[in-house]
């Protein structure tokens, strides 16, 4: 039964994401279920913010975790978002064909045809919050050396991100906590600009990676064998979808926006993750460069992402197996602190406490020094 | 504003202005429900992004992301937040 429990938890993201697609494909002002569904994820994770728990391992010390279950909903996911795509794609078209409002019912469901102008605003705020909430299965597939890799780079280049599956292991993990790791924001940067600069910095570093990769085997940095052009040539499909189904403004807008929001939470997440800590350049990643998130919805929700702490000492480890080490820790959840990170002057307010603990109580005397000479 | 992003910003809309200039031309904007036009137009925009990434990456040089420019903003809000009233 515990082993049960402990699979089906990690399920509210795959069960949401189906339900946002069913708003989607019913019409109306169904099609703001997933926005509803968010608002509401953001209630419950601030309502149960205090309950922490440990990760779950029977009496032999072995995690209750079923790798082929939990794999199988990872790979099952980018079907999911491809999904997603598909039928805020036919809201749009319909949209864009000026369809006439009626309504029918197919296989069970009740679908209303036809479209105003705000509820496809909607479709495309409820796919681009579900789209961006991809990231959590192209992250955790980044850190697998098989074919979880490519599915990752597939599930990221449905939001135009492609190049974070290269960057993440090969360059975040690696420089974590540094000048040199885009990923990891300095304190006094907003969220926003994060956003901007920590994308196109993981784009420089595979674009670098791939042109000193392919000088040194010979070829043309202009081919099929560039990772970095790879990746978004994985994007295409999307591009074609909507540009057929909307054309050069409605299509493309939407899907720009859907890129938007998709890679704002994505960035909002290292931004959550790292914000204002530092480590000495060539020093091992400890626990203490990493904030946690670890109240209980959120590590449900986000597949243990938010054990931070964890993740970037044991990098390899399955999410199911990540525990508290007690590392820097917020105290909330990732839709709590997300709120509060939209309002830069009252985020940056809320961290003073938390950079002050752990400058005084975590950081080394060296990280004390580099942190003054940042002016911190 | 650094001038360098500045730069790259201004390349990156002539750059795209043009590519859209050149659609329109081709009255892309009327035929984009044909496959061939749909995949010709797609592959048309994910060039162009490709191209305008690399203008960004070389105009604004290596580390666009450095703390060092944080340091004067940081600076001036702890200023302000120790400020007495």
């Amino acid at each position: 039964m515990k082993k049960l429990f402990v699979n089906m938890r990690y399920l509210i993201v795959p069960a949401m994401s189906v339900i946002t697609i069913l708003g989607l494909l019913s019409g109306g002002n169904y099609v703001w279920t997933g926005v509803i569904l968010f608002g509401l994820c953001a209630v419950i994770d601030t309502a149960t913010k205090n309950i922490h728990l440990r990760a779950d391992f029977d009496e032999n010390g072995n995690s209750y975790g079923i790798k082929f279950f939990q794999y199988g909903v990872m790979y099952l996911m980018l079907v999911v978002f491809i999904a997603l795509q598909l039928a805020l794609a036919w809201k749009i078209y319909q949209y864009v064909n000026v369809t006439p409002f009626n309504v029918v019912n197919a296989y069970g469901l009740t679908i209303q045809n036809g479209i105003t102008t705000t509820n496809l605003i909607g479709a495309v705020i409820s796919a681009g919050l579900w789209a961006g909430i991809g990231i959590i299965y192209g992250h955790e597939l980044s850190h697998n050396k098989k074919e979880g890799f490519f599915i990752s780079r597939l599930i990221m280049s449905l939001s135009g991100a492609s190049h974070f599956t290269y960057a993440h292991v090969y360059q975040h993990h690696l420089d974590l906590a540094h000048e040199d790791d885009p990923a990891t924001a300095p304190r006094g940067r907003n969220v926003y600009m994060h956003t901007w600069l920590s994308h196109a910095g993981q784009g420089k570093f595979s674009f670098e990676l791939e042109k000193s990769r392919l000088k040194r085997q010979g070829k043309s940095f202009l081919s099929l064998d560039n990772r970095w052009i790879l990746g978004y040539l994985y994007s295409l499909p999307s591009i074609i979808l909507f540009v057929w189904a909307g054309g050069l403004f409605v299509g493309l807008l939407a899907l720009l926006t859907l890129w938007l929001i998709a890679n704002f939470e994505l960035e909002a997440l290292n931004y959550m993750g790292h914000y204002g800590l530092i480590r000495e350049k060539g020093k091992p990643v400890e626990y203490r460069h990493s904030w946690d998130n670890d109240s209980v919805f959120t590590d449900w929700f986000f597949i243990a992402i938010g054990r931070q702490a964890d993740h970037h000492v044991r990098g390899e480890t399955y999410f199911w197996e990540l525990d508290d080490v007690k590392g820097p820790n917020y105290g909330i959840g990732y839709f709590s602190l997300f709120l509060i990170t939209l309002i830069p002057p009252l985020f940056r307010s809320y961290m003073k406490k938390h950079l002050d603990n752990w400058d005084s109580k975590y950081a080394t005397e060296e990280e004390r020094k580099i942190a003054k000479q940042y002016g911190y | 504003m650094r001038q360098s992003t500045f730069l790259a910003l201004l390349l990156v809309s002539l750059w795209t202005s043009l590519i859209a200039f050149a659609l329109y031309s081709f009255d892309a904007h009327l035929h984009y429900r044909e496959l061939t036009w749909a995949i010709s137009i797609g592959l048309v925009l994910i060039i162009t992004h490709m191209v305008n990434m690399t203008i960004y990456f070389k105009v604004r040089g290596n580390k666009p992301y450095s703390w060092n420019k944080y340091k004067k903003q940081f600076d001036s809000l702890k200023e302000f937040s120790e400020r007495k009233i």
